[in-house]
């Protein structure tokens, strides 16, 4: 409503504009300035020079002259202007009707045309203090980024941002967020790792020098970190040098990490590459009981007690969950049923055997080296199949 | 998509300092050479920059035919030599100040040709006449009705 | 709400504009002495509703309203708040709209300053400068409506970082000031035509205006050379890029038509040319807001292009040059042959100046549109650059350079060039004296250098000899000589001045070309190297987080024999919204000359890379600008062109007599 009052104003104080001189009598007299008048004022000014110079006079009488002429000219000819024409004259009474109709038909098919009047004002501050329900996720991320930009120093901040963003497909902020972190909390090898990572996802998965040098710096303080190790493997065999990245690839077999997929694509890799380079595959295959490597093993003697146990109960852990899926394995269940007996849960070692034998029910020789390893092990033997329907 | 490439790659220049190319030549020149040099990169566009020499701009593209410049200079290469060799290889478009040649005859000669016609023109404008110039002094009546204008004008 | 009343006032200005392309002439047609004054409150009115207009689209930017889609495309809520407001006029909507704010501020001081201009002549003015206002205002709403609106939505997409700098705050309204300026004169000479009444009383009336205008375009163009100069970051001043040809353009017709205005009023002749003039000055700013808006060039400060507008334009060009031209033809045959002169004299020197620039125009104006016209012809791409115009402009110019002094010494019709000589011997001497100088402390083969500095104090001493004459220093006493130095007319004051200043600008532009040296380096940790009498350390460098960029930045110590006298910052930018790196070139000022830093790489293990460039004089490529323009404000201030100020008062009551 105020608009449109506002509006009315606007197009009045346009339309007095035109039509206020329309009303008022002009002087015939106008202060304007005629040809005569310069003409004259140069005249002067000329006069004044001769004054100030007499040599020159003798020059200037010539321009003098000309200059006379002009004036001369001018008041021989001199026109009439304007004669004064009664108002309600048909020029008058035609720009009134411009200005008083044709003014507002103007603006208002124009402005209907290509305004939106309706729309009010949004500035920012009345939008920042909206609540966040039905926000969606990308307008979360714009007043996260709102939020540190004002508050460069929150770790906090920075690192969940690096997380969305890593989600979103967005590895170039994902990289400045961490470069953030990492200038607020410091360098570890594993946020470095991970910038490093963020700029390779960047790059196309190609491994950038920026990366690899991140890589590099992350594996030598931490040997450990499977993923420096991954990505100087795959950087390595960007460049083609595939020697170094099969060494790589077969160092990084070694190490123990969690993800079940890690082992698989380990030795996908190393086949991989043995293949780019036509080298056999190695006469031992991976052993599929995965025992403890030497490594591993050398590993574990180092380690305390405490961790030893830890480490111990992960590899078993992991036999047990393998032969769930597969449990056609006789060396893994005896290996299983042994290494719950040595840890002392018997219980465990009971239903260990107890599923082994289900799942060799149905062969007769089997089922008789596993009773004979209960025994062995002060276990009850497992009951045989008729008694067992 | 492309501009998220061009955002992309201009991070990188920027993020990756040990990149390939430096600021510094890795082919040394002998001073006279490399005056020479300096001479010719002004000459040379910057093909992907706006309006730049490669001597002015700091894009990889400006470093690496800096390089090959300075590589061909040292080789032994004239001027001349190295500019045909840029321009076989990139076009006419790298070279800042087009060569005379009939397409662009037209480029080089319309300042000489316009400074000839205008000169022509103008000298035929002025008049060379001694006696034209001058302007005779009024004549007593044109004097007196001066006066009389001059005099109702200043009141 | 104010948005939108923001683009109603634009819209009101418009329809404003038509009325006022209608009603004045009309009233000059018929007679209609209130009809003509309507364009004196209806200007106002359209200044008032385009200010309005302007105010309020800063106010969206200030207030960061992204639902203007103008505002979300070019600005950023972490953005310092001056370049938000600097913002409103970086992009193409925006700069468009300042465009049209001065085409009205303009328009509007014809209708305040201009009571002494005859009522028919200040009513056709008015009407062709409200032409032009209503041509652009539909060119606004129609292609490039500032006022555009969407969704809002939560962030904006950032103004190009290159812009967010003080110079943009300042730069282009200056320029456009300049370039719109000449829409006065292109009105005066469109309304001269209407009437045909074209003679020595019309070019005084012109002039001050073309004064006006010519003074901001020289503001503009050199306050845009030092902006490039110290914000691009490779330490050039000028690159003859067409977007800054565009504005060299106008100044060079400018320039001439201040020439050429100062004949037809003195001896009423070239007035066939003068008015031509000034009809093709403000046809080449249209031009060069058709190239830089129309993105036909791709250059370093384009930033808009979209070919609808383009065409838009163009159309507008065509119709107001061609219709212009075609008024022009019809007319001048019946303008009268003005005042004879001979070769030498001072319209003979005036007509040289004219000559001489209008070649300098010409060779500007095809090296700029000849690849674009090449390309357009044949499919193939070719360069015109810095090279090609150094040359040709150069060459073009030197005569012109060289004549300088003589001109103002000259008399009307008839001079005496052997005369003037014997006057002018002491700046030859000088000049004589500084080649010899420069040329020993030069190396061998240089022999360009000395010439070039020995052309510029020719000019600069040259450019006072009327003054040292007028003054009649040479005889008389000093009493006497100071109290006519006093006396002299501004104009003369202004002449030598604005000579002077050309002179000066060319002294520091033949010192940088020729003995500007670049060294580049990389500096580990402490490292130090030296140029010229510097000596540079490298103190390590640091990283920063401001609002809306990050910034790398080395800390370089600058010695001077043993002592410290600067310390500079040269850093390299990052600005996350638009994914965009900048350089800042880290600038220091001993006397007229400057060292200038810029960083290059910054390596790992804090290896920098520097491009150091010192540059001799190059602050008087500037200054000599400035006293250009001082020059132009004095001679604004000479009472003669006070638009006949004191002539009215004697005319009062007596004007009847005339009438």
């Amino acid at each position: 409503m105020l608009f449109w009052v506002i509006t009315i104003v606007m197009l009045a104080i346009a339309v007095l504009s035109i039509l206020l001189p329309l009303a008022r009598r002009v002087e015939q007299s106008s202060n304007a300035v005629q040809p005569m008048d310069i003409y004259v004022d140069q005249l002067n000014e000329l006069e004044a020079k001769v004054a100030s110079d007499k040599t020159a006079a003798e020059s200037l009488a010539q321009e003098k002259a000309e200059i006379s002429r002009r004036i001369l000219k001018q008041a021989r000819t001199q026109d009439q202007i304007t004669s004064s024409v009664a108002s309600g004259s048909i020029p008058s009474i035609g720009a009134s009707l411009i200005a008083l109709v044709g003014l507002p038909v103007i603006v208002l098919a124009t402005y209907l045309h290509t305004g939106s009047p309706g729309q009010p004002d949004q500035p920012l501050h009345a939008r920042a203090t909206a609540n966040l329900e039905n926000t969606s996720i990308d307008e979360m991320v714009v007043i996260a980024e709102r939020h540190l930009a004002k508050n460069p120093d929150d770790a906090q901040g920075w690192s969940v941002l690096a997380g969305v963003y890593g989600r979103m497909n967005r590895p170039m902020d994902r990289a400045r967020a961490l470069q953030e972190i990492i200038r607020i909390s410091g360098a570890t090898p594993e946020r470095l790792a991970d910038l490093g990572e963020a700029l390779t996802v960047a790059g196309d998965n190609i491994v950038p020098v920026r990366a690899r040098q991140l890589f590099e710096t992350a594996f030598k303080s931490n040997p450990q970190l499977a993923k420096a190790g991954f990505y100087l493997a795959i950087a390595q065999e960007q460049e083609g040098k595939l020697e170094e990245a099969l060494a790589r690839w077969t160092d990084l077999a070694a190490l123990r990490v969690s993800d079940p997929e890690w082992k698989s694509m380990v030795a996908r890799k190393q086949k991989e590459i043995r293949g780019k380079l036509g080298l056999p595959e190695p006469e031992t295959t991976p052993n599929t009981l995965a025992g403890p490597s030497a490594e591993q093993v050398e590993d574990a003697a180092n380690l305390s007690a405490a961790d030893r146990a830890e480490m111990i109960e992960g590899m078993v852990a992991n036999l047990a969950s393998r032969l769930e899926d597969n449990p056609q394995d006789l060396p893994g269940w005896t290996r299983l049923i042994r290494s719950y007996a040595v840890l002392g849960k018997m219980d465990k070692a009971q239903a260990a055997l107890k599923k082994a034998h289900l799942a060799f029910s149905n062969q007769d020789e089997i089922i008789l080296q596993l009773q004979q390893q209960a025994i062995q092990l002060g276990l009850k033997p497992p009951v045989s199949k008729e008694e067992n329907p | 998509m492309l501009r998220r490439f061009v955002a992309t790659c201009l991070l990188f220049v920027w993020l990756m300092p040990a990149a390939s190319t430096s600021a510094l030549a890795q082919t040394t020149l002998s001073p006279e050479m490399e005056v020479r040099a300096k001479a010719l990169f002004l000459q040379l566009r910057c093909v992907v920059c706006q309006n730049q020499s490669i001597g002015d701009s700091d894009a990889d593209v400006a470093k690496d035919l800096r390089e090959i410049v300075r590589e061909q200079m040292l080789a032994g290469k004239t001027d001349d030599d190295i500019r045909n060799f840029l321009v076989a290889r990139y076009g006419e478009f790298i070279l800042l100040k087009p060569v005379f040649a009939w397409h662009t005859a037209v480029l080089w000669l319309t300042p000489i040709l316009l400074l000839l016609v205008g000169g022509v023109l103008a000298w035929r404008a002025t008049s060379r006449s001694p006696k034209s110039v001058k302007s005779d002094a009024l004549s007593k009546q044109d004097e007196n009705e001066l006066q009389e204008i001059l005099r109702q004008h200043r009141d | 709400m104010i948005v939108e009343l923001g683009h109603l006032a634009l819209v009101l200005a418009f329809a404003l504009a038509v009325v006022q392309s209608i009603v004045p002439i009309w009233g000059t047609f018929s007679g209609d002495r209130r009809l003509m004054a309507t364009a004196d409150t209806s200007s106002l009115g359209i200044l008032f509703f385009v200010t309005l207009s302007f105010g309020a689209l800063m106010w969206s930017y200030a207030v960061s309203d992204f639902s203007v889609v103008n505002v979300w495309q070019n600005s950023h809520s972490q953005m310092p708040f001056l370049f938000k407001l600097t913002g409103t006029w970086g992009n193409h909507e925006g700069s468009m709209l300042l465009w049209v704010f001065i085409l009205a501020l303009f328009a509007a001081a014809v209708s305040l300053f201009g009571s002494a201009l005859p009522p028919s002549l200040r009513a056709n003015v008015q009407g062709v400068q409200a032409w032009l206002l209503a041509t652009f205002l539909l060119f606004i709403l129609l292609t490039s409506n500032p006022f555009a609106r969407q969704e809002a939505a939560l962030e904006g997409q950032d103004l190009n970082p290159i812009l967010q700098d003080i110079g943009l705050a300042i730069h282009p309204p200056m320029l456009y000031l300049g370039y719109v300026g000449f829409s006065i004169t292109f009105a005066f000479a469109i309304a001269a035509l209407i009437d045909g009444k074209i003679d020595s009383a019309w070019a005084r009336w012109v002039r001050p205006w073309t004064f006006i205008a010519w003074t901001f375009l020289t503001a503009g163009i050199s306050m845009g050379s030092y902006w490039a100069y110290y914000e691009l970051g490779w330490g050039g001043w000028w690159f003859w890029d067409p977007v800054e040809n565009a504005s060299f353009l106008p100044w060079l017709s400018g320039t001439a038509l201040l020439h050429s205005a100062l004949v037809m009023e003195k001896r009423d002749a070239l007035k066939i040319w003068t008015v031509l003039l000034a009809i093709l000055t403000f046809s080449l700013s249209l031009l060069g807001t058709f190239l830089v808006r129309s993105g036909v060039l791709t250059s370093v400060h384009t930033f808009a292009s979209d070919p609808t507008r383009g065409l838009f334009i163009l159309a507008i060009l065509s119709a107001f040059v061609g219709g212009a031209l075609f008024l022009f033809i019809l007319r001048s045959s019946r303008l009268e042959a003005g005042g004879l002169f001979a070769p030498v004299s001072r319209e003979g020197a005036l007509v040289f100046n004219n000559l001489i620039l209008s070649a300098a125009a010409a060779t500007v104006l095809i090296g700029t549109l000849y690849p674009v016209v090449y390309e357009a012809f044949t499919d193939a791409k070719i360069s015109v650059g810095a090279p090609f115009f150094n040359l040709t402009f150069g060459l073009v110019m030197i005569p012109l350079l060289i004549a300088v002094p003589f001109g103002p010494l000259l008399a009307w019709k008839r001079g005496d060039l052997l005369g003037i000589s014997q006057r002018l011997m002491f700046a030859f001497l000088a000049a004589i004296l500084v080649i010899i100088l420069t040329g020993a402390f030069t190396q061998k083969g240089q022999w360009l250098a000395p010439l070039g500095v020995g052309l510029a104090v020719w000019l600069m001493v040259g450019s006072f000899a009327e003054v040292i004459q007028r003054a009649g220093l040479r005889k008389a006493t000093l009493a006497v000589a100071s109290r006519r130095l006093a006396g002299l007319p501004r104009s003369v004051w202004a002449t030598a001045l604005a000579h002077c200043g050309i002179g000066v600008t060319l002294l520091g532009i033949v010192c940088v070309t020729a003995f500007e040296t670049e060294t580049i380096t990389v500096l580990k940790p402490a490292e130090s190297v030296v140029v010229g009498e510097f000596s540079l350390r490298h103190e390590g460098y640091a990283s920063r987080t401001a609002d809306n960029y990050s910034e790398r930045s080395a800390r370089i110590s600058i010695f001077k024999s043993g002592e410290i006298v600067a310390v500079g910052t040269p850093s390299k930018r990052f600005f996350p919204a638009r994914q965009m790196p900048t350089s800042e070139a880290s600038i220091h000022t001993f006397g007229f000359s400057q060292l200038y830093l810029a960083l290059g790489d910054v390596e790992g293990d804090g290896n920098v890379t520097l491009r150091i460039w010192w540059k001799p004089m190059i602050l008087l490529i500037w200054l000599g600008t400035v006293i250009m323009v001082i020059a132009g404000v004095i001679s604004l201030s000479d009472r003669r062109l006070r638009i006949g100020a004191p002539a009215r008062r004697k005319s009062k009551g007596k004007a009847a007599s005339h009438a």
